[in-house]
């Protein structure tokens, strides 16, 4: 009885460290955040190409959602969270951490001019994402992403 | 790196067998290369879908890796790509008469395209992928050398290679093109329609997919029917995804979708390629839409094969 009460113990701390680890964790919270980008994105391509009808107000909030990520991202790569079994972080964003802020810097940039053509209609906006947008988007996963799956 | 390890051995008894094979007979020389004016517009295509700037135009930065680029059009070499075999370093293809290829005949360039062979007679490593240029016309070709001719030229000497011992031995080359590389010309299917074979044109000869696409034996050559089904980043950590429609490749991406994708960066998913598909990308967009929509229908009609690499997607 003894012994299996233990290993009910050691099990059901087991089990809390693995459901908190998939909740919290830097590696986590980055692919929340993107996730968050990727929402936004795919409603401003949306609109963009024309497959959603064009509503200024919510192309603005969806920059304005990638806009405020880039400052929280940035924060959640601590040494050590490269070697995550999960993370598609390349190891140069510890290499070169000036290069990858200076990308985050890009993207922040890119939505707030975005999110300011989204006032000038739907041909401005259509501009923008598919120029800088999409552009910072990929100035950052070619150098810092490496795709596993 | 146990296979690397293997590969090492396999090469260094190759080297043995390699002196039967030094007499192997350079393929005949492509005469075909009438004078005719080059069409330069159809040279700057083929510079795209050949993607020359990836690995040949000179790094941003002294960092010979960094994946940012001066500019596309200045092919002055040095950029070094890190791999199991040691460091290559991209050579100047620039048009300067000394450091670059100015000064090479058109059958010294068809040569190097489809034989892997340098004007000195010295073979090339297949990271330089002679086993797809080999398809391509030499029409495309001549065009494709005028084009390179109105770059800038530039005076840079690209660092020599750095690899591992039996990889630094040359020779071991001729065994392996005897095993890799065919010599065969591309081929259209007269059963298929032109635009298909437009596709399989572009990407099995100038785009060279399936040299990135595809798993490799131990030899380092592409495993024939496994061809498109993806591989491992030949640089880094992460994979190159299959690109067949079965479910584990991208059997959810329409024709549409390849192409939304070749031109803008952009997969189905709202996610954007990765690492060296960027660039690609960025050639692809350079390409004609007819020749976007040519690729994506050949990809598309490729035969479904589970990936080599990667976890299976859910189905």
């Amino acid at each position: 009885m003894n012994g299996l009460y233990k290993v009910a113990i050691v099990a059901s701390a087991l089990s809390v460290a693995v459901a908190s680890s998939a909740v919290a964790g830097p590696v986590e919270d980055r692919k929340e955040l993107m996730k968050s980008v990727g929402k936004s994105i795919k409603l401003a391509v949306s609109m963009a190409k024309g497959d959603v009808p064009f509503d200024a107000a919510a192309a603005a909030a969806a920059m304005q959602t990638i806009h405020d990520v880039p400052d929280k991202f940035v924060k959640l790569f601590p040494e050590g969270s490269d070697k995550h079994p999960k993370t598609e972080a390349s190891p140069k964003i510890w290499q070169d951490m000036n290069g990858f802020l200076a990308k985050a810097n890009d993207l922040k940039a890119a939505s707030a001019k975005t999110k300011a053509a989204a006032s000038q209609g739907q041909q401005a906006f259509q501009a923008a994402v598919f120029g800088p947008l999409v552009k910072a988007c990929k100035g950052c996963h070619d150098a810092y992403r490496i795709k596993k799956n | 790196m146990r296979w690397v390890a293997w590969t090492g051995i396999r090469l260094g008894l190759a080297i043995a067998l390699t002196s039967l094979f030094l007499m192997y007979p350079g393929r005949s020389l492509a005469q075909s290369a009438a004078a005719a004016t080059p069409d330069l517009k159809n040279g700057r295509t083929m510079f795209f879908a050949g993607g020359c700037s990836s690995c040949h135009a000179a790094p941003a930065s002294a960092a010979c890796d960094n994946p940012k680029i001066k500019d596309k059009f200045t092919l002055a070499g040095g950029r070094c790509l890190k791999t199991p075999f040691g460091i290559f370093y991209a050579p100047n293809i620039s048009p300067d008469k000394t450091s670059g290829i100015g000064d090479w005949s058109n059958a010294q360039f068809i040569k190097a395209m489809k034989e892997g062979v340098s004007p000195e007679g010295e073979n090339y490593y297949p990271v330089f992928p002679y086993t797809s240029y080999q398809r391509m016309h030499d029409r495309d070709l001549l065009d494709l050398k005028a084009f390179l001719d109105t770059l800038p030229a530039v005076k840079s000497q690209a660092p020599a290679h750095d690899l591992a011992l039996p990889f630094r031995l040359r020779q071991t080359l001729a065994l392996w093109k005897y095993m890799f590389l065919d010599g065969k010309p591309f081929k259209p299917d007269q059963n298929k329609s032109a635009k298909l074979n437009r596709g399989a044109y572009l990407v099995e000869g100038p785009g060279h997919c399936g040299e990135c696409h595809s798993p490799r034996n131990r030899l380092g050559g592409v495993i024939a029917d496994k061809r498109f089904s993806g591989g491992p980043d030949p640089e880094g950590k992460g994979i190159v995804p299959n690109i067949t429609s079965h479910k584990s490749g991208i059997a959810d991406w329409s024709e549409a979708d390849i192409i939304t994708a070749l031109e803008t960066g952009l997969t189905p998913a709202f996610d954007t390629f990765s690492g060296a598909m960027v660039k690609v990308q960025e050639n692809m967009a350079e390409l004609s839409a007819k020749d976007r929509a040519a690729i994506a229908a050949y990809i598309k009609s490729l035969t479904p094969i589970p990936s080599s690499v990667g976890k299976p997607k859910k189905p």
